[in-house]
C-alpha cells in the first residue's frame, strides 16, 4: 500500500463537512450584485462553454470566502486548525462552489429557455436561489449555534423549523450543491455502485465466507449481516475510508443521505447500500455512455463533467453535462414529490446510442417514440434501477401501462434536449403526430437521429 | 372672430397640435381627424404595402408613436370598403375582473360574429381592440378564440390589435397567445412565433416597419421613424414634418386659405433644423433580455415619433428658444450637407466620449487605467516578470472608458464601454501596436460580458475584421460579438463623418451643441455597426425605458 493512498484515508472533518460546504455557496450567492453576474456568466456558459474563473467577481469572492468561513466556524472547530485547512482546500472549493452555482442557474435558464420541464421535473423553488440564501444561513446557524451538534440532528432540526413541506422543494437544490461541493466523496460513491452494478465476483464473497465459516462449531449463519458488513467495506474502499469511519461518509453526503422524504430511516445504510437511486443512476448514466462513446477508462469525475468546455462544440456540450448530471435529480425529486417514475433526458442519450450500437447504425435513422420508450425500459432493467424504482413509486411496472404513463414525460425530456440546442436529435413524423413537443406543440411520433451531429457533442461532455 | 390675422391662424393651430399631443381618446381623436387622412405620410406608407387587406393587423409601437391615430385611419380607409368597424378600449376591458372581461370579449363575439350576422353576404366586421396586450393578461384564451374566428369567417372579419412596445404584457402576447391561436400557422406561416418575434425583434435594426405575413400584417411603428433616424436620411425627414404639418392644418381649420401659408413658410425654413432637433432624441431599450429598440416619448424627452413631432411643432410656435436652435440647426444642416471629408477612428472615439455627459447617465474615464475598473493586480499571477515591471505595471495598460449607469427594474448597475481600435497606417496595414493592444485586453480580462465590461474596437472597414481575430486569439475568438465588438466605420456616409469631424472640434454653434452631442447618441450610435450590422454600440449605450 503507497503512502499516498495512505494519507488520503481518514476523517477528514473539515474538508467533508457539509456545512462548510454550504457556506461557500451561501457567501457566494449573498450579494445581488453578484448574483447579477454569475446568472449573466451562467448564459455565457451554456451558450460558449466559458465558466467564468478568470474573472475579477470570481477571484475577489476566492479571497474573501475564506474569512468568512473562519469566523462563521471559529465556534466549532479549533481555529488554528481550521485556517490551516481551509488555507489548503479554499480555493479548490470556491472553485467548485462557483461551479455549482453557474452550473445550476444554467441548468434553470435551459429549463426556461425550452419552456418545459421547470415545472414538470423541480419545484418552483429550483428557480429561486434567492431564497436558498436563507435556508442555507438557517444550516450554517443551526450548526455553528453549539459545538457538538450531529450534523443528522442539525438537518432535523431545520426540517421541524420550516415543515417537511420543505424537503422535497429545496431536496434539488441542496442535491444538486452537495453533490459538486463533495465530488471527490462521490466519485468514490459511483465507484461503489459501479462495483455494485457489474455484479462482480467481488459481491459473490459474503456467500462463499458464510460457507467457509460453517464449518466452524458454534457458527451461526448470518449471510444478510455478512453481505451488509461486506458492501459497507467496499463502500469504504471505493470512498478511501477507513472502515470505522463509515459514519463520516455519512455527514460529507448528508443532503443527498438524510435530504429523502420517502426513506423511512435515512440514517440507515442498508437501503443506501442496497436501493440507492440518485446516485446510482448518475453512476449508471455516466459509465453506459462513457461504454457506447468508446472510452477505454471509465471517468466518473463530477469535476469534470462541469468543467468549462472549449472548441466548437463547447456550448451544445456545457447544456448536455447540466443536463447529464441534472437527470438523475428529476428522478428522484419526482420520485419524492409524486411517487412517480419519469423518463430523463440522459435516459433517452442513452437509448438512442444503445439503438445505434445495437443495430449496427453508425450514420443517420428515424426511430419511433414507443421503439425508444420500450428501449429505456429494457435499459433500466438490465441496469437494475427498474428493480430501485419499484421500491419507491405507486407506478405499475407493466411494460404496457409504464408505456404509456412514461410516453407523456419523454416529450418534456425531449424538449428540454431539443430546445437547448443538444443538435443530432430531430422531431419527425412517419405516421402521425401523437405527441406534441413544447412549447409550440409541434406534432411528431418519432426521432430523426443524426449521430454524426450528437457524437461530437456528447464526447465533448468529457473534453 | 371672422377675418383674423395672421397671428390668430397660428394660435389655432398651435392650440389644435397642443391638444393633439394629450391624452385623447379614440372618439376624440376621431372627430379632431377627419380630413386629408391619405395625405398623412406615415399611413400612406402603409397603404402602400397592402398591410390593410390582410385579416388579422397587429399595430406595435413605443409610447406617442400614433397607434390609436392609425387606427381612426384604418377605420376611415375600412368604412370606404363598406366594412363596419368596432373599436375596443382594451384598457378599458383589462380594469374589469378576469370573469367580466371574458365575459366582455365573449359578448363581443357573440355581438358581431354570430353565424346569422355571417349568412348576411354584405356582413363585413373589422374590431379593433387597443391595448389588447393588457387584455391577454387576463383573457389570453378568449383572445385566441377571436383570432381563431379570423380565419373561420376569412373575408368577412377583421381583427386589428394594437399594443404598445414598452409594454412587458406585449411579449407575451406575441410569444404565446399569437402564435399558439388556432390556424395561427395560415395566418403567420409555418413558424409562428418565429416569425413574429424574428419581424418584432428585427424591425427597427432593419427600418422595416411592415412585415407582411400569410394573412397577417405586423406594422411596428417605431420602424417606420428608425428609417428616418440618420442624418443621411434628413431632407426625408424634413418632408414628413412639412406632410405632417400640412395633416394638421387641414384639420385645425375649416378650410385651407392662404392665410395658413405662414405657417408653412415658417417650418419648411427651418425644416431641416426641426428634423435635426427630432434626430437629437434617444430612442429607448425596452427588454434588455432581447435587445428591442423603441421610440418612446416620455416626458419632457424629445422623441422622434408622431407626438414627439407634434410636439416640435407646437413649441416652434411657442418657444423662442427652441426656434431660435431650429435657425441654427437649418444653418448648421445647410453647411454640413456640402462638406466632404474623410475621418480616423481616434476622432469617432473623441467624439463619443464627448457626447456621453450629455446623456445624464454616462461618464467618460479618458485616457484611465484599467485598474480604475479592475483589479489588473489580482488578475495578475505574481511572477518575477511583473516584480521587474514595477509598479506602473501592475495597473495595467490605460484607454477611454465609458461607464454607463443602467437603472433596470429598480436595480442600479454600472456597465464598462473599454475603447480601442485597429489603426491602418498611411500604407493601408494594421499597425501591430493595436493587434498588440487588443491582446493585452483580452489576456487581462478586460472585456467580460457577466461583469458588463465590453471591449469596442474600431475598424476602419469591415474586411479588417481579421485583423481582430489575429489580435484576439483562437481561444477567445467566441467572444467577438458579446464582448468584444467590432464597429465598422465604412458604414457611415459622408455627411455623418462630417458632422463627427465637426462635433468633435466643438465649431457648431453653442446654442445646438448640446443638441448635437444628444444626435450622436440617439442617431449617430445607430449607424454605428458590426460586421454583421447590427448596431452593438447602440444597445450598450441606449437608455432602459423608465
Amino acid at each position: 500500500m503507497s503512502g499516498e493512498v495512505k494519507s488520503r484515508r481518514g476523517a477528514e472533518y473539515i474538508i467533508t463537512d457539509p456545512f462548510i460546504d454550504a457556506a461557500f455557496v451561501k457567501y457566494l450567492i449573498s450579494s445581488q450584485d453578484r448574483l447579477e453576474v454569475l446568472k449573466r456568466q451562467a448564459r455565457v456558459y451554456s451558450e460558449t462553454g466559458d465558466i467564468g474563473e478568470g474573472l475579477t467577481t470570481f477571484h475577489i469572492y476566492k479571497n474573501e470566502v475564506k474569512s468568512y468561513i473562519i469566523n462563521k466556524f471559529k465556534s466549532i472547530y479549533n481555529e488554528r486548525m481550521l485556517e490551516k485547512e481551509i488555507s489548503k482546500i479554499g480555493d479548490e472549493k470556491a472553485k467548485r462552489a462557483w461551479r455549482v452555482v453557474i452550473t445550476l442557474l444554467a441548468s434553470q435558464q435551459l429549463m426556461s429557455r425550452a419552456g418545459a420541464g421547470a415545472g414538470e421535473f423541480l419545484p418552483k423553488e429550483y428557480g429561486r436561489l434567492e431564497n436558498l440564501a436563507s435556508i442555507l444561513d438557517t444550516l450554517i446557524e443551526e450548526k455553528t449555534r453549539q459545538r457538538g451538534v450531529g450534523a443528522p440532528n442539525v438537518v432535523k432540526n431545520v426540517i421541524k423549523k420550516y415543515g417537511r413541506e420543505l424537503v422535497p422543494e429545496l431536496a434539488p437544490l441542496l442535491w444538486w450543491i452537495n453533490l459538486v461541493m463533495e465530488s471527490e466523496v462521490f466519485e468514490g460513491i459511483l465507484k461503489y455502485h459501479f462495483l455494485v452494478l457489474k455484479k462482480s465476483q467481488a459481491l459473490e464473497f459474503a456467500k462463499i465466507a458464510e460457507v467457509e465459516l460453517s464449518e466452524i462449531e458454534g457458527h451461526k449463519a448470518d449471510l444478510e449481516y455478512m453481505e451488509q458488513e461486506m458492501l459497507k467495506g467496499l463502500l469504504s474502499r471505493c470512498a478511501e475510508l477507513r472502515g470505522q469511519y463509515i459514519n463520516k461518509l455519512q455527514t460529507a453526503i448528508l443532503f443527498i443521505k438524510l435530504w429523502r422524504r420517502r426513506i423511512k430511516n435515512p440514517e440507515g445504510w442498508e437501503w443506501f447500500l442496497k436501493n440507492e437511486i440518485l446516485t446510482y443512476a448518475l453512476s449508471v448514466y455516466l459509465t453506459e455512455l462513457q461504454s457506447y462513446l468508446g472510452f477505454e477508462k471509465r471517468k466518473l469525475n463530477i469535476s469534470t463533467l462541469l468543467s468549462p468546455k472549449s472548441g466548437i462544440y463547447a456550448g451544445p456540450s456545457s447544456a448536455l453535462s447540466s443536463l447529464i448530471l441534472l437527470s438523475p435529480i428529476f428522478m428522484q425529486y419526482v420520485i419524492e414529490a409524486s411517487n412517480k417514475v419519469i423518463i430523463t433526458p440522459a435516459d433517452i442519450i442513452v437509448a438512442v446510442l444503445r439503438i445505434a450500437k445495437s443495430s449496427m447504425k453508425a450514420e443517420d435513422y428515424v426511430i419511433g417514440v414507443r421503439n425508444i420508450v420500450e428501449e429505456i425500459l429494457k435499459f433500466w432493467h438490465e441496469s437494475n434501477i427498474l428493480q430501485r424504482l419499484k421500491l419507491y413509486t405507486q407506478s405499475e411496472m407493466d411494460p404496457k401501462a409504464i408505456i404509456s404513463e412514461l410516453e407523456n414525460r419523454f416529450v418534456t425530456s425531449l424538449a428540454l434536449i431539443i430546445n437547448t440546442g443538444i443538435r443530432g436529435i430531430i422531431i419527425t413524423t412517419r405516421e402521425r403526430p401523437e405527441f406534441h413537443l413544447p412549447p409550440r406543440m409541434d406534432g411528431f411520433d418519432s426521432l430523426y437521429i443524426r449521430t454524426e451531429q450528437l457524437l461530437p457533442i456528447l464526447n465533448g461532455v468529457w473534453v | 372672430m371672422r377675418g383674423m390675422s395672421a397671428p390668430s391662424n397660428i394660435a389655432v393651430f398651435r392650440r389644435f397640435v397642443e391638444e393633439t399631443t394629450g391624452r385623447l381618446s379614440f372618439g376624440q381623436i376621431e372627430r379632431r381627424f377627419e380630413k386629408a387622412l391619405d395625405e398623412n405620410p406615415v399611413f400612406a406608407e402603409i397603404n402602400k404595402s397592402g398591410a390593410l387587406n390582410k385579416n388579422i393587423i397587429v399595430i406595435l409601437g413605443g409610447r406617442g408613436c400614433g397607434k390609436t391615430l392609425l387606427l381612426r385611419y384604418i377605420k376611415y380607409k375600412l368604412i370606404n370598403e363598406n366594412w363596419q368597424f368596432e373599436y375596443v378600449n382594451g384598457a378599458d376591458v383589462a380594469k374589469l375582473r378576469p370573469d367580466e372581461a371574458k365575459k366582455r370579449l365573449e359578448g363581443i363575439m357573440s355581438k358581431y360574429l354570430s353565424e346569422d350576422l355571417m349568412k348576411d353576404p354584405n356582413y363585413r366586421i373589422a374590431i379593433a381592440i387597443d391595448d389588447v396586450a393588457e387584455v391577454n393578461e387576463i383573457a389570453s384564451e378568449q383572445l385566441k378564440n377571436i383570432i381563431a374566428h379570423v380565419k373561420i369567417y376569412e373575408g368577412k372579419f377583421k381583427l386589428i390589435l394594437a399594443a404598445q412596445s414598452e409594454s412587458q404584457r406585449t411579449m407575451p402576447l406575441l410569444s404565446n397567445t399569437l402564435p399558439l391561436s388556432p390556424f395561427a400557422e395560415t395566418l403567420f406561416g409555418e413558424k409562428p412565433e418565429q416569425a413574429i418575434l424574428d419581424s418584432f425583434k428585427s424591425s427597427y435594426i432593419k427600418r422595416k416597419s411592415i412585415s407582411l405575413f400569410r394573412g397577417a400584417a405586423l406594422i411596428n411603428l417605431d420602424a417606420y421613424w428608425s428609417s428616418l433616424r440618420s442624418l443621411s436620411k434628413i431632407e426625408d425627414l424634413a418632408e414628413v414634418i412639412v406632410k405632417i404639418v400640412n395633416f394638421y392644418i387641414k384639420n385645425a381649420f375649416t378650410d385651407y386659405n392662404d392665410g395658413k401659408a405662414e405657417i408653412i413658410d415658417k417650418i419648411n425654413k427651418v425644416k431641416h433644423g426641426l428634423a435635426f432637433l427630432a434626430l437629437s432624441s434617444l430612442p429607448k431599450i425596452s427588454s434588455q433580455a432581447d435587445n428591442i429598440i423603441i421610440e418612446y416619448k416620455g416626458g419632457e424627452d424629445r422623441a422622434l415619433n408622431g407626438l414627439g413631432i407634434a410636439e416640435l411643432i407646437s413649441k416652434l410656435f411657442a418657444d423662442s428658444e427652441l426656434e431660435l436652435q431650429a435657425e441654427e440647426a437649418e444653418e448648421f444642416y445647410r453647411f454640413l450637407k456640402d462638406v466632404k471629408t474623410d475621418i480616423n477612428v481616434n476622432e469617432v472615439e473623441e467624439v463619443l466620449l464627448k457626447a456621453c455627459p450629455e446623456s445624464g447617465y454616462m461618464t467618460p474615464l479618458k485616457d484611465s487605467p484599467i485598474s480604475s475598473i479592475i483589479p489588473v493586480q489580482i488578475l495578475q499571477q505574481p511572477s518575477q516578470q511583473q516584480a521587474k515591471a514595477g509598479a506602473g505595471r501592475k495597473r495595467g495598460p490605460k484607454a477611454n472608458i465609458i461607464e454607463v449607469r443602467i437603472r433596470s427594474g429598480g436595480l442600479e448597475s454600472l456597465r464598462y464601454i473599454i475603447m480601442s481600435s485597429l489603426r491602418t497606417d498611411p500604407r493601408g496595414y494594421v499597425a501591430s501596436e493595436s493587434v498588440k493592444r487588443i491582446g493585452e485586453f483580452v489576456k487581462l480580462g478586460v472585456p467580460a460580458e457577466s461583469e458588463q465590461r465590453f471591449l469596442i474596437v474600431f475598424i476602419p472597414t469591415c474586411e479588417e475584421i481579421k485583423n481582430l481575430y489575429k489580435a484576439v486569439g483562437y481561444d477567445h475568438r467566441k467572444r467577438i460579438g458579446r464582448d468584444i465588438l467590432p464597429i465598422c466605420l465604412d458604414g457611415l456616409s459622408d455627411i455623418e463623418k462630417a458632422f463627427i469631424r465637426f462635433v468633435k472640434s466643438e465649431t457648431i454653434h453653442p446654442t445646438i451643441l448640446r443638441s448635437a452631442y444628444k444626435l450622436v447618441i440617439g442617431t449617430l450610435l445607430l449607424n454605428l455597426r458590426d460586421n454583421f450590422g447590427m448596431p452593438s454600440l447602440a444597445y450598450l449605450m441606449l437608455p432602459y425605458v423608465a
